[in-house]
């Protein structure tokens, strides 16, 4: 294990607000009209983290046009501070969390990332030197973690749903969120409906952002991520361009780049104005029926761990998927044989219920 | 009971919806608690420091009940709340 550098939380370390910078190590993104600095211990490190970032609407931004960041990711090399544990420890995917003062700790894949207080706008990870840590997918699941915080931190809240348009009324508040764990359904559906002519920000991942104007949903990653079932299903091998290598961690699935299969189709942002909460059945025949909103809340919170595990950021996170509740009609959708047999009778089903 | 003698804790993080339900999270757990509208008016009556009494009085007049029910509504779910470690007595 590399000697520890230095001992204790926040007050060890030399943090303190972001100062604009053009030094090399330092990339700045405009992120859903924020804009989030990455610096880099060296430039490759700097490069992996811009390679990552390269798969999501990270938009590389001028320094000198770009404002204030809102947040600042830093990557160290050398071995993180000692930060001692509180009573809070919870397990996370690859690892585990817990506070030390007013710092958020996680330990991943060997890694360390301290999510400081929000007035210090910044999240630091120190890069692990063991070789499992060094991998490229732990490297990349430690970054995903980062960026995560920082972007909760800035106000946007990543969420694990899909967002679809109707065809006949792609305008803001005819969005569509389709929301539920893997395994729903959700990806044949929105393969389905996308292959209908529906205009889609995702199949998968997105951002929520609290505005005056209501709860909106950004486009978060660059691609879709099917099963060659899926792609199969849906009718989408024979867009071979559009399908791009596995997903790594996740062997069994590909890249599929709809703005390229769909070009017209992307929506960069809406404010959603329906959540359908989809689940695979046996029955003959699909209904979607109403959930009140305290129900439809009670499912989104469940969607969202870290608007539970982030006490810092637990109150705004709370408030914006309320408001998010309050903004939109619930459904839950039981997806029976009927939609499957025949795909294309799933629009006209939710058209009609929506209505 | 003059007052409810209870507050609730700072960890507790509440949201409140359109039909008057809401929501409770309490973040050192990670728990959440869907609340009906009479626990949710009794929950932002203690987020006010109302007395017990105001709470009753309220629960008589949003849900059309006698004193006798009203009292047993109130005594229920303060307990509960008490029970599940989201109030503190206040000082």
């Amino acid at each position: 294990m590399s000697e520890v550098s230095s001992v204790g939380g926040s007050a060890a370390r030399d943090r303190g607000r972001w100062e604009q910078s053009t030094s090399k190590l330092v990339k700045y993104y405009s992120v859903a009209d924020r804009i989030i600095c990455i610096k880099g211990a060296d430039e490759p490190v700097l490069n992996l983290a811009h390679a990552f970032l390269s798969g999501y609407y990270f938009t590389p931004a001028n320094p000198s046009a770009a404002g204030a960041p809102a947040h600042l990711i830093e990557l160290h090399k050398h071995a993180p501070p000692v930060f001692p544990e509180a009573d809070s420890r919870f397990e996370i995917e690859d690892g585990h969390c817990f506070t030390s003062g007013d710092d958020l700790v996680l330990e991943v894949n060997d890694s360390t990332i301290v999510v400081a207080p929000p007035e210090l706008n910044r999240t630091d990870i120190w890069l692990s030197e063991s070789t499992p840590g060094k991998h490229s997918l732990a490297l990349n699941n430690v970054i995903l973690y980062a960026v995560q915080a920082a972007l909760r931190r800035a106000g946007l809240y990543q969420f694990h749903a899909a967002c679809v348009l109707p065809e006949d009324d792609a305008n803001d508040r005819s969005a569509i969120l389709l929301v539920g764990d893997s395994g729903c359904g959700k990806s044949t559906l929105t393969a389905t409906l996308v292959r209908t002519g529906w205009s889609f920000v995702t199949d998968d991942n997105l951002m929520l952002s609290d505005s005056a104007a209501g709860i909106e949903a950004w486009a978060l990653r660059r691609y879709f991520t099917f099963d060659e079932a899926t792609l199969d299903a849906c009718n989408l091998l024979s867009f071979k361009e559009s399908i791009g290598g596995r997903v790594p961690g996740k062997t069994e699935k590909f890249r599929f780049y709809a703005r390229d299969a769909f070009p017209g189709k992307f929506v960069a942002n809406c404010f959603p104005g329906a959540i359908i909460f989809p689940t695979v059945t046996s029955e003959t025949q699909s209904r979607i029926e109403p959930l009140k909103q305290g129900d439809a809340l009670a499912r989104l919170i469940r969607q969202c761990p870290w608007a539970t595990c982030d006490a810092a950021a637990a109150p705004l996170h709370l408030q914006a998927l309320t408001k998010l509740a309050r903004q939109t009609r619930s459904y839950t959708l039981f997806a029976g044989r009927d939609v499957f047999a025949d795909p294309t009778s799933l629009p006209e089903l939710i058209s009609e219920s929506l209505k | 009971m003059s007052n409810s003698g209870l507050v609730p804790l700072g960890h507790i993080v509440a949201t409140q919806l359109d039909e008057g339900d809401g929501v409770l999270v309490d973040l050192n757990t990670k728990q959440y608690y869907q609340l009906n509208e009479t626990a949710m008016l009794i929950w932002c009556a203690l987020e006010n420091g109302q007395p017990f009494e105001q709470i009753v009085a309220e629960i008589m007049n949003a849900y059309t009940v006698d004193h006798e029910h009203a009292v047993a509504s109130a005594e229920r779910l303060l307990k509960e709340f008490q029970e599940r470690k989201l109030v503190r007595p206040s000082e």
